[in-house]
C-alpha cells in the first residue's frame, strides 16, 4: 500500500518521466486578498506543468488521498473546482479504496467529463506502465528526497535562505501570472545575492532551482513573442514586445515605467533609462536566441530541475539522461543569465557553465563519431518532442549501460 | 577607425584575398577570420571543434592555423564557449549576438588582445579610402604614410587579391573588387576623369538611394536630397553609359524608356560567388517598384520598401491596370509571373523558388537603405544546424588546403637571406 507521501512520489515520477515539469505541495492562494500575509486555501499534492504544441504551458492537479472512506466523486468536484481556480486543463486523482473495491465506472465516467483521471492506487502502476511505456516510471532517476533535502536540511542550514527556498519549492509555483512570475524570479534572487556562495554545490543547486522557475514563465514569454512576431529582425520590435508583455500590457509598463522615473529622481539620479529587466540586453539576446528554437524552451526548466538535482546529489551522471546538446545549452544560458542579472559572485557563470559544458562535449563528440566508419553505435541526439517522448529516457528502453541509472540518494549528513 | 569598421574591413580583405597571406598580418587575419566564423556560427547548436574547423577551411576559406586563435578571439568577445580537456578545445559553444554589434565585439577584443601593426593599420585605411571608390595614386598619398610602406601595401593587395591596380589616362588608379565588382577599367578611367573624390561621392550618394530613375535625377537635380551640379550629372550619366553593365530599363506607353541607377554590384564579401544573377534578378525588381515610385501614371508607390516585403509575405501585389508594363521586366527575369485579372488590369505573382526569394529580400535591402555588413553562408548555416551528414556534401574537400603566400618584401628577404648564412657562423 503507498502511503501519502509515496503516492505522490509516484505521481511526481510520473509526470517528470512523460517529460513535464512537476512540484510538489503548491499552495493554492487567493488572488487579490485582502489579509497582509496571504494564507494558502488549499494546495495541490504535485502538479504538473506539461509543453503543448502550440508553445503553451498546460497545468495538471494531482491529488493524492489515502484516507479509504474518500467519496470518488466528491473527490472529483473538489479537483474539478481546483483547475478552475488554478487554470488547469486537466486533473488525475489517486484514491486509496478501502478493501481494493473498484471505483464506480460512472464515477470515472463523470470524472472524465470533466477532464480528470480517476484512479484507484491499484490501478496506478498499470495505468503508469502503459503511459510510460514499457516499465513505467519507477525507475526514473529522480525522487523526491532531494527535493525535500533542499527545502527542509539545506534551508535549516542556511536560515536566511530558508523563505528563498520555500518559495522556490513551494511558492512560485503557485504563481499563473508568468509576467510576474519572471520578474518576482529575478527580484528574489536578487535580494539573496549577498547569501550565495557558488562554491557550494547546495548553493549552485539553489541558483539552477531559482533559473527552473525563471524558465516557466520565460519560455510562455518565447511562446507569445513567436506566435506573434516569429523571429523578429530589429532589436526595437523585439524589446518593445518582451517589455510590454513582462509589465503585464502597454498601460501597466507605462504607468510602472513613470513611476521608476519619479522615484529614481526623487533619490537624485539622472537616468533616463526606461524600465526593463537587469542586464536587459543580455536578456533580449537570450531571448532572441531561444526564438529560433522555440520548442526547447518548454523543455528548460525539467533540464535545469535535473541539473539542480545532479549537482546536489554530486551526481554529474544524472545529466547523462539528457541526449539533446541544444537543449543543454539552452539551459545553461537561461541559468548564467539569471546568475548575472542576480548578482551574484563572478565566479558563478563559470561554476554553472561547468555543469553543463561536460555534457555538451560528449553528446557533440559522440555525435561526430557516429558518423564515422565503425564507430559504436550510442543514443540518438535527435530532440524530445513536445509532450510526446520522456524527457529522461527510461532505462528499460535501452540495453546502453549508460542509459540505466541507480536511484540517486541524499545522505541525511550531507552538511 | 572606429572598432566596427576594423573588424568589417579585415573580413573584406580576408575573404578578398583567397587562399592568400601577407606575413605582413596577423592580428588583421585573425579578426577577419573571427568575424568570418562568427557570422556563420549565429543561432548555431554546439558544434564539434574538428567539423567547424573543416568548414572553416573548405568552405570559409581560412586556412587550418587560423580557426583556433579566431575562436579564442571571439571567446575573449564572450561570442563563444569553448569546452574541452585541459587545453584542448572540443566542442564550441555559439552565444553570436542577434543585436549587439558583433563587428564591434570582434574589433574590440581584437585591438584589446593584440594590437594592429603599422603594415595592418595602413591596410585598413587603405581599404577604407577604396571602400568609397576608386581611388587615384596622389589620394592615397594623402593618409600620410611613407611610400615604400604604401607601394608595399599596394604589391600585396595587387597580390592577394583585395586590390586591382588599373592604369587610366596616365594615372595609376586603385580600385577593391571586394566593393565595386564590376567595370574596373571604366571606372579607373572615370576616376581619372573627374577624380576620385567626386566619383566616390557620386557611388556613395547612388548607393545610398538605388534605383532612382536617371531621368528624375537629370530632371531635379537631385539625388536622395543632395543637390547635384552638371559635373555630377555627366558623372552619373557616363556611369550609365559605354563601358558599364546598363542600367535595368522599364519601358511604359506614357513615360517611355526609363534607367533606374543601381550602385556597382558588391563583391564576394557582400554576395556568395553563386548570387550574381541573385542581385542582377533583385534590381530588376527594384527598377519596377521605383518605376511605380516614380514614374506611376496612376497608381504611386508610397512605400517601396514595404510593397516588396509584402509580395514575400503574401506571394502576390494587388492588381493594377500598371501592372503589366511596370512588371514585364520582372517576368522576364523569372522572378515573378503576370496573372491577367479583370479587364486590363493584371497582379504580379512571385515564382517561389528559394533564388526568387533571395532575390525578393535583396530588393528590399535596395529599396530600403544600404547595408555594408557582410552576410552568412545561408546554405551552409542550414547545413550545419542540421549535423555533420549535411555539411559534408557542401565541403569540396581536398586532402590539403592550399596557401598562397604573398611574395616577401625584397628588404625582408635579404634579411632573412642573411640570417640564414650566418647560422652555424662562431
Amino acid at each position: 500500500m503507498l502511503k501519502d507521501r509515496m503516492q505522490k512520489a509516484a505521481l511526481y515520477r510520473h509526470f517528470r518521466a512523460q517529460g513535464w515539469m512537476a512540484q510538489l505541495e503548491v499552495p493554492v492562494v487567493t488572488e487579490g486578498g485582502v489579509a497582509r500575509k496571504a494564507l494558502p486555501v488549499t494546495d495541490i499534492d504535485v502538479l504538473g506543468i506539461r509543453p503543448s504544441p502550440e508553445l503553451r504551458w498546460r497545468y495538471v492537479i494531482g491529488d493524492c488521498k489515502t484516507k479509504k472512506k474518500e467519496s470518488p466523486v466528491n473527490r472529483v468536484l473538489w479537483a474539478s473546482g481546483l483547475m478552475d481556480a488554478f487554470g488547469a486543463s486537466s486533473g488525475i486523482v489517486i484514491l486509496r479504496r478501502e478493501n481494493t473495491t473498484p471505483i464506480e465506472r460512472d464515477h470515472k465516467l463523470f470524472a472524465d467529463e470533466r477532464r480528470i483521471l480517476l484512479l484507484a492506487e491499484e490501478e496506478f502502476t498499470e495505468y503508469d506502465k502503459a503511459i510510460v511505456y514499457p516499465g513505467g516510471s519507477s525507475e526514473f532517476p529522480e525522487t523526491i528526497d532531494l527535493i525535500e533535502y533542499l527545502r527542509d536540511s539545506v534551508a535549516e542550514a542556511f536560515p536566511r535562505l530558508r523563505e528563498h527556498l520555500r518559495w522556490l519549492l513551494s511558492g512560485a509555483w503557485s504563481n499563473t501570472d508568468h509576467s510576474g512570475l519572471l520578474r518576482n524570479a529575478l527580484g528574489r534572487a536578487r535580494e539573496v545575492r549577498g547569501e550565495i556562495d557558488p562554491r557550494r554545490d547546495d548553493h549552485l543547486a539553489i541558483i539552477l532551482e531559482n533559473a527552473a522557475v525563471f524558465a516557466v514563465p520565460f519560455a510562455t514569454l518565447v511562446g507569445t513573442i513567436f506566435r506573434r512576431h516569429v523571429k523578429p529582425a530589429d532589436r526595437e520590435d523585439l524589446d518593445e514586445a518582451a517589455r510590454i508583455i513582462i509589465w503585464g500590457g502597454r498601460e501597466q509598463y507605462d504607468f510602472y515605467n513613470r513611476m521608476r522615473s519619479e522615484l529614481v529622481q526623487a533619490k537624485g539620479s539622472k537616468s533616463q533609462e526606461p524600465l526593463s529587466l537587469p542586464e536587459w540586453d543580455r536578456f533580449l539576446e537570450l531571448l532572441r536566441s531561444v526564438l529560433e528554437v522555440p520548442t526547447r524552451a518548454f523543455q528548460c526548466p525539467q533540464v535545469l530541475r535535473v541539473a539542480s538535482l545532479a549537482v546536489l546529489s554530486e551526481q554529474r551522471e544524472l545529466l547523462n539522461t539528457i541526449p539533446d546538446s541544444t537543449l543543454l545549452h539552452v539551459a545553461m544560458r537561461i541559468a548564467t543569465y539569471v546568475a548575472r542579472a542576480a548578482g551574484y559572485p563572478a565566479e558563478t557563470s563559470e561554476r554553472l557553465k561547468s555543469v553543463f559544458m561536460t555534457r555538451i562535449g560528449d553528446i557533440v563528440e559522440s555525435s561526430s563519431k557516429r558518423l564515422s566508419p565503425g564507430a559504436e553505435q550510442s543514443p540518438s541526439r535527435g530532440s524530445t518532442a513536445i509532450g510526446d517522448e520522456p524527457l529522461a529516457t527510461h532505462p528499460m528502453k535501452s540495453d546502453d549501460p549508460q542509459m540505466t541509472l541507480p536511484t540517486i540518494s541524499r545522505s541525511a549528513n550531507k552538511s | 577607425m572606429e572598432q566596427d569598421e576594423v573588424a568589417v574591413r579585415s573580413h573584406d580583405i580576408l575573404v578578398s584575398s583567397g587562399t592568400a597571406r601577407a606575413s605582413e598580418f596577423e592580428t588583421l587575419t585573425t579578426i577577419g577570420a573571427a568575424v568570418r566564423l562568427a557570422l556563420n556560427l549565429r543561432g548555431m547548436p554546439p558544434v564539434e571543434y574538428g567539423l567547424l574547423r573543416e568548414v572553416a577551411v573548405h568552405r570559409l576559406g581560412l586556412q587550418p592555423g587560423e580557426v583556433r586563435p579566431a575562436l579564442e578571439l571571439l571567446a575573449e568577445a564572450e561570442m563563444v564557449d569553448l569546452a574541452g580537456d585541459n587545453s584542448t578545445t572540443k566542442t564550441i559553444l555559439p552565444n553570436i549576438p542577434y543585436f549587439e554589434d558583433l563587428y564591434r565585439k570582434v574589433g574590440e577584443a581584437g585591438a584589446s588582445t593584440q594590437g594592429l601593426n603599422e603594415h595592418e593599420q595602413l591596410t585598413l585605411a587603405v581599404m577604407h579610402r577604396l571602400g568609397q571608390g576608386p581611388t587615384s595614386r596622389n589620394e592615397l598619398t594623402k593618409l600620410g604614410a611613407e611610400d615604400r610602406a604604401l607601394n608595399r601595401i599596394l604589391q600585396i593587395g595587387s597580390d592577394a587579391g583585395f586590390v586591382l591596380p588599373k592604369r587610366a589616362r596616365g594615372h595609376d588608379i586603385y580600385i577593391s573588387p571586394a566593393y565595386f565588382a564590376e567595370d574596373p577599367q571604366a571606372l579607373a578611367d572615370l576616376a581619372a576623369l573627374a577624380g576620385s573624390s567626386r566619383l566616390g561621392r557620386i557611388l556613395s550618394l547612388i548607393k545610398k538611394n538605388q534605383g532612382y530613375p536617371l531621368s528624375i535625377i537629370e530632371e531635379r537635380r537631385d539625388l536622395g536630397g543632395t543637390n547635384l551640379d552638371d559635373k555630377d550629372i555627366l558623372l552619373i550619366k557616363a556611369l550609365a553609359g559605354e563601358g558599364f553593365v546598363p542600367p535595368p530599363s522599364v519601358r511604359t506607353s506614357h513615360s517611355g524608356e526609363n534607367h533606374f541607377m543601381f550602385g556597382p554590384r558588391p563583391g564576394n564579401t557582400r554576395l556568395a560567388p553563386h548570387e550574381g544573377q541573385i542581385f542582377n534578378n533583385a534590381l530588376a525588381l527594384a527598377a519596377a517598384v521605383r518605376q511605380g515610385q516614380f514614374l506611376a501614371r496612376e497608381y504611386k508607390i508610397n512605400y517601396p520598401a514595404a510593397l516588396v516585403r509584402a509580395l514575400l509575405r503574401d506571394g502576390h501585389l494587388g492588381s493594377n491596370s500598371e501592372a503589366i508594363e511596370q512588371y514585364r521586366i520582372v517576368a522576364q527575369h523569372g522572378i515573378g509571373r503576370l496573372v491577367p485579372t479583370t479587364g486590363d488590369r493584371a497582379r504580379l505573382e512571385l515564382i517561389q523558388t528559394p533564388d526568387n526569394i533571395r532575390a525578393a529580400k535583396l530588393a528590399v535591402d535596395l529599396l530600403a537603405g544600404p547595408t555594408d555588413k557582410p552576410t552568412p553562408d545561408e546554405e551552409l548555416v542550414l547545413a550545419m544546424r542540421k549535423g555533420e551528414e549535411y555539411v559534408e556534401p557542401l565541403l569540396a574537400r581536398k586532402s590539403l588546403s592550399e596557401c598562397k603566400i604573398v611574395n616577401a618584401d625584397e628588404e625582408a628577404k635579404h634579411a632573412v637571406d642573411d640570417f640564414l648564412l650566418r647560422r652555424g657562423c662562431a
